[in-house]
C-alpha cells in the first residue's frame, strides 16, 4: 500500500491475517466438531433438531399433524420409496422424504438421529445390532433379486444359457477362461457348439453397492470352496481383474452399458434394470439343481422357501436372513434374492412422529405392497405379519 | 493501512471479516481433511502411498488400502490431458488472435469460453456412451496390434473405459480454460514486440512463433494451472476411466484416479472403519500437489508478467 518501504509491512500484514484467520478456523473447525457430537453430523446439524422435533401447534385432524417423516440410505430402495412417498400424501396425506445417500451414510444419519429412519439393503450385524438391541427395529420392505446379464452373439434369442454358481465363481476368479469351457458345457449340454471360443470378460460394480455385496455372500454361500469369505463385500478386489479380463462398471447402469457394447462378456445387475435395458438373463442352477430363469414367480418361490424361519419380531436379529434367503431349497426357487430394510427407532420423543411412523409401516406393509415399481417385488404375507408388529412395539419416550 | 484516510479505513475494517472469513474458510477445508485423514495415516503408514489396494472388511483388523493406484492414476491421466490440450489451445489461441478477421474470432471465442461452462456430466456422458466404444474399436485395437510391444500400448483393450479416453476427454473439457489463460497471456505482450517484428516484413506465423516463443514461461505456468485443474475433475474421470484399483502404465487399463475412487467408494465407506479416513487421506494428498502446482505455475506467471513489462 505504500511504495517500495512497505513490503516488509505488507509481509507482516499478510502474516498477522493469516494468524488471525488461522486460530478462527481452528476454533470454528472444533466446534462443528463438538456439534457433530452432541447433535448428529456436521452437514446436516441445523436441521437435526429441527426434523426431530417438528410438530406445528394447529395441528389437523391426523394425529400425526403436519410431521414430515425423513429418510435416507441405499439408492436401491430410492425409486420405490419415491414412489410410496408420492402415493402416501396423495392418499394419506403423510409426507414422507427420503435423500438416496447410500446404505453407509444413511446408516449414519439415522444413528446420529438426524432422520427418522434409514434404508439399508444389508441388515444391521450382529455386533450392531447387539449394541442397539431392543432399541432399533429392522422391517425389510422390499425383495430384491440379482441376475445375470450377457452378450454372446452367438446364443440365439429364445435360448438362454444356465450358470451354476461354481462356474460363475471360477468365472469372476478368472479361472475359466473360455466360453467352450468344459465346465460351462457341462451345465449347458444343449449349447454345444454355440457357445464360441472366445474370452469371458467378466463386468462387477466398480463402486460400492449392496448387489456386489448379495451377489458375492451368494457365490460364497453356493460355492465357498471356490469362492473364499474374504471375497465377500460391498467392494471386493476382483481376483479377474488381475487376469486382464475383469473390468468395473459404475452404478447397475455401468455395468449394463458395459455388457451391452462388450462382445463375450457377462455381468450382475439388479432385476429392474435388465427388465428395462432388454439384457438376456441367465438361468441360474438352483439347489435342487434345476436351472430357473428370474421371474416374478421364481424370486417369490425362493422367498417363500427361505423364510419358513425368519425372526418373529421387528426386534429380533436379522444378520442371519441374508444367508439363509440365498440359494434356497424348492425345484421353482430363482437362488439369488434378498430383503432390503428399513430401521426405525423404537421409542421417539414426540408423539406425532411416532403417530407418522404407525401410519407409514402400516401403509407400506398393506397398500404400499400394491404399489411396486417395476423390478421390485412386494414382501410375502408372512414378513409383512412380522412388519405390523412394529406398530404395537413404537412407543413415546427416551431422547 | 494504518495511515489510510479515515472513509477508506472504515470500508477497510467493515469489509476484513470477509476477507478473513475468506481465508479462514480455505483453512478450515485443509485443517479439516487432514484431521480425517488422520486415522488412516496412523494405521496404513508408508504402505498407504506405496501398495494398491483397496480390500474392506467389516472386521477393522482385516481392511487394508493402499492408495497408489489412484494417486499414480490421478498424475497420469492429468498429465495427458494436458498434454492433449495443450497444442488444441495454442492452435486456438494462434487462430483467434492472429488468423482469423476480427467478428469470426469473436465467435469462435464465445464457443470456446461456453464449451468451459459447461457441465462436465455432458462431456462425461458423451465420453463413456460415444467415445469409448468408437476408441476401442478404431483407435485402441490397430494401436495394440501393430505397437502392442510399446508398453504404453501392451494391454488388451476391453471395454474402452480407460486412461486414453479418460484423458482426452478431459483434454477437451481442460482446453476452454488453457486456451483462455493463453489468450489473455498473448494480449499482454507489449504491442511494441509484435510492431517491431511486423516491420521487419514478418508474416502472421512468424510473429506468432515469435511471440510464442516470448510466451514460453506462460505457456509452461498455463499447463501447469490445466493440470492442477484437470487433477481435481471428478465426473468425467469416474464416467470413463473403468474404475479399477490397478496401477497401470498402460493407457488402454481401467484404472482409479482419487477422484473417482471417492466418488464412487463414498456411498458406503461410513460401513467401515477405514475407509471413510483412507479417502479423505486421498483428498488431502490431492490437495497437497493441486496447492504445489497452482502456486509455482501462478508464481511464474507473475515473474513472467515482470519481465515483459519493462
Amino acid at each position: 500500500m505504500s511504495g517500495d518501504g512497505g513490503k516488509s509491512s505488507k509481509a507482516l500484514t499478510l502474516v498477522l491475517l493469516a494468524l488471525v484467520a488461522a486460530s478462527f478456523s481452528v476454533a470454528m473447525y472444533f466446534q462443528a466438531l463438538n456439534l457433530m457430537r452432541t447433535a448428529g453430523t456436521s452437514t446436516t446439524t441445523s436441521t437435526a433438531s429441527s426434523v426431530l422435533t417438528s410438530t406445528s401447534p394447529a395441528a389437523t385432524t391426523r394425529p400425526w399433524g403436519s410431521v414430515t417423516l425423513s429418510g435416507a440410505g441405499a439408492s436401491f430402495l430410492a425409486p420405490q420409496m419415491f414412489e410410496w412417498s408420492r402415493a402416501l400424501t396423495e392418499t394419506v396425506g403423510l409426507r414422507v422424504e427420503y435423500q438416496s445417500v447410500g446404505s453407509g451414510a444413511g446408516r449414519d444419519m439415522f444413528f446420529n438421529k438426524v432422520v427418522h429412519f434409514a434404508g439399508s439393503d444389508p441388515p444391521l450385524s450382529r455386533e450392531l445390532h447387539e449394541q442397539y438391541a431392543g432399541g432399533v427395529m429392522q422391517l425389510p420392505v422390499v425383495v430384491g433379486s440379482v441376475v445375470i446379464v450377457y452378450n454372446i452373439p452367438e446364443v440365439p434369442e429364445g435360448r438362454s444359457i444356465c450358470l451354476s454358481s461354481d462356474v460363475m465363481a471360477l468365472i469372476y476368479r478368472g479361472d475359466i477362461r473360455y466360453w467352450d469351457d468344459q465346465r460351462i458345457l457341462d451345465v449347458n449340454p444343449d449349447l454345444r457348439g454355440v457357445l464360441p471360443h472366445q474370452e469371458i470378460v467378466a463386468v462387477h460394480r466398480s463402486d460400492s453397492s449392496g448387489t456386489t455385496s448379495v451377489f458375492t455372500a451368494y457365490l460364497n454361500k453356493a460355492s465357498p470352496e471356490v469362492w473364499s469369505k474374504g471375497l465377500v463385500g460391498f467392494t471386493v478386489d476382483w481376483p479377474v481383474d488381475a487376469v486382464g479380463r475383469g473390468v468395473g462398471g459404475k452404478g447397475n447402469e455401468g455395468v449394463t452399458q458395459v455388457v451391452k457394447t462388450t462382445p463375450y462378456s457377462l455381468g450382475y445387475v439388479e432385476l429392474s434394470y435388465a427388465i428395462t435395458q432388454r439384457l438376456p438373463t441367465a438361468a441360474l442352477r438352483n439347489a435342487e439343481g434345476v436351472c430357473v430363469k428370474p421371474t416374478d414367480q421364481t424370486v417369490l418361490n425362493a422367498v417363500r422357501n427361505s423364510t419358513a424361519f425368519l425372526p418373529q419380531s421387528p426386534l429380533d436379529d436379522w444378520s442371519n436372513v441374508l444367508p439363509q434367503m440365498l440359494n434356497p431349497p424348492g425345484r421353482d426357487s430363482y437362488p439369488i434374492v434378498s430383503f432390503s430394510y428399513i430401521f426405525i427407532y423404537r421409542t421417539y420423543p414426540d408423539r406425532a412422529v411416532v403417530e407418522a411412523l404407525r401410519e407409514f409401516i402400516r401403509w407400506i406393509n398393506t397398500e404400499g405392497q400394491e404399489r411396486m415399481v417395476p423390478g421390485y417385488l412386494p414382501i410375502t404375507e408372512e414378513v409383512r405379519r412380522v412388519n405390523l408388529k412394529a406398530i404395537e412395539l413404537l412407543e413415546v419416550g427416551g431422547t | 493501512m494504518i495511515f489510510l484516510p479515515k472513509s477508506d479505513k472504515v470500508v477497510f475494517y467493515s469489509i476484513l471479516p470477509l476477507v478473513i472469513g475468506v481465508l479462514g474458510f480455505f483453512i478450515t477445508v485443509g485443517f479439516f481433511m487432514l484431521h480425517q485423514a488422520l486415522p488412516s495415516f496412523m494405521r496404513f503408514g508408508v504402505d498407504l502411498l506405496v501398495s494398491s489396494v483397496w480390500s474392506p472388511a467389516e472386521d477393522p483388523g482385516r481392511e487394508v488400502y493402499g492408495l497408489a493406484a489412484p494417486f499414480l492414476g490421478s498424475l497420469y491421466v492429468s498429465a495427458l490431458a494436458t498434454l492433449f490440450a495443450l497444442p488444441l489451445s495454442v492452435a486456438l489461441t494462434f487462430s483467434t488472435t492472429e488468423i482469423l478477421p476480427r467478428h469470426v474470432a469473436g465467435l469462435l471465442r464465445n464457443v470456446v469460453e461456453v464449451m468451459g461452462g459447461l457441465p462436465t456430466v455432458v462431456y462425461g456422458l458423451w465420453g463413456s456412451l460415444v467415445l469409448s466404444p468408437y476408441l476401442r474399436d478404431s483407435v485402441m485395437k490397430p494401436l495394440h496390434n501393430y505397437l502392442g510391444f510399446l508398453p504404453i500400448f501392451s494391454c488388451r483393450p476391453i471395454t474402452g473405459y480407460s486412461v486414453l479416453t479418460a484423458s482426452i476427454v478431459l483434454a477437451t473439457a481442460t482446453t476452454p480454460y488453457v486456451t483462455a489463460l493463453l489468450i489473455e497471456g498473448y494480449g499482454m505482450i507489449p504491442a511494441k514486440y509484435k510492431e517491431g517484428i511486423l516491420s521487419l516484413g514478418a508474416t502472421r506465423y512468424e510473429v506468432f512463433k515469435l511471440l510464442l516463443g516470448l510466451l514460453r514461461p506462460y505457456v509452461i505456468a498455463s499447463s501447469l494451472l490445466g493440470f492442477s485443474r484437470a487433477l481435481g475433475e471428478t465426473t468425467i474421470v469416474a464416467l470413463t476411466i473403468g474404475n479399477a484399483v490397478k496401477p497401470t502404465l498402460c493407457i488402454f487399463d481401467p484404472t482409479h484416479t482419487i477422484p473417482s475412487l471417492i466418488a464412487s467408494q463414498f456411498e458406503s465407506a461410513r460401513l467401515y472403519t477405514y475407509a471413510l479416513p483412507t479417502l479423505f487421506a486421498g483428498g488431502s494428498l490431492l490437495l497437497a500437489v493441486s496447492l504445489g502446482v497452482s502456486y509455482v505455475g501462478i508464481k511464474m506467471i507473475y515473474t513472467w508478467r515482470g519481465r515483459i513489462h519493462v
